[in-house]
């Protein structure tokens, strides 16, 4: 390789491209801003079922106490599978519609 | 302070939440990801959206850069995978491109081109992707063989073929390309 042939090569670091679009930033910038938010949504879904969750929880604890007084034990099983069943659907919802989100 | 420094620094900015901040990055290295989506992708438009999908996927998974290696090879590596999924959906069209740059090398239509550096640009975008873009990767930004293997995801026997023949093939370029420029200069 000779001199000219290494001058040749030193060029390669002078042919930068220039992307010029006006609005490439601005276009750029809109996109992250939609990621963002929905980024902060599905945290906020984990918020509010955490707090169901939480209620859900206290209306059982409040139910089980409640029977070991007087309520029938058929009434109490039926309300605790209930509370089961309706926290397993909303959490498969959530993680559900976080992953739809993902994928847009 | 070092570019990689300041790059962490806000890095962990837009991890705290100021997803604002990540215009900085598209600023500072919108034109270097162009250059080298530009290498893979012949279409300006194509190379445009593969720097963009980069950025936005960047972004998305932020939190998973662990900062083993620097933001702007993290970002590259993104890059380069972007446009190779591009290539791939477009693939019949860029070979059909391809066939019609190997035409105009050879092709007494070629621009005259005055200027070496726009020579050098033009005799990038001649050549093999592949090829291009390990020159690109070894002489704009300094990567070592190690890494271009890295950012590539090719082997080291692989990259450094890549980059002698690329450097063989450019040096004819230019050269044909200049002959040809001194024997039109000469016949006006």
């Amino acid at each position: 390789m000779d001199q000219k042939d290494r001058e040749i090569l030193s060029l390669i670091r002078h042919t930068k491209l220039k992307l010029d679009s006006e609005d490439f930033e601005q276009r750029c910038m809109h996109l992250i801003d939609k990621e963002a938010q929905l980024d902060r949504r599905p945290s906020i879904y984990y918020k509010i079922s955490g707090w169901c969750y939480l209620a859900g929880l206290a209306v059982c604890v409040a139910i089980i106490l409640l029977s070991l007084t007087e309520k029938p034990d058929e009434l109490m099983r039926q309300t605790v599978l209930q509370s089961f069943v309706i926290g397993a659907a909303c959490y498969l919802v959530i993680h559900v519609k976080t992953h739809l989100h993902h994928l847009r | 302070m070092n570019d990689d420094t300041i790059d962490l620094e806000h890095v962990n900015k837009i991890r705290d939440g100021d997803s604002a901040g990540f215009r900085f990055f598209i600023t500072k290295y919108k034109d270097l990801l162009f250059t080298y989506a530009s290498t893979t992708l012949v279409d300006r438009q194509l190379a445009e959206e593969a720097v963009q999908d980069a950025f936005v996927n960047a972004f998305r998974y932020l939190k998973s850069f662990r900062g083993s290696s620097s933001f702007k090879t993290w970002l590259i590596r993104i890059l380069i995978n972007e446009a190779n999924k591009k290539r791939k959906q477009v693939e019949r069209n860029i070979v059909l491109k391809e066939k019609f740059n190997e035409d105009m090398a050879i092709n007494e239509e070629a621009p005259v081109l005055s200027d070496e550096i726009e020579t050098v640009k033009y005799a990038l975008g001649l050549m093999d992707s592949d090829k291009s873009l390990a020159l690109r990767l070894f002489y704009l930004d300094e990567y070592s063989i190690k890494e271009i293997a890295q950012l590539t995801g090719w082997t080291i026997a692989k990259t450094k073929v890549s980059l002698h023949r690329a450097k063989k093939d450019i040096i004819a370029i230019v050269s044909e390309l200049q002959s040809k420029t001194q024997s039109d200069g000469s016949k006006r």
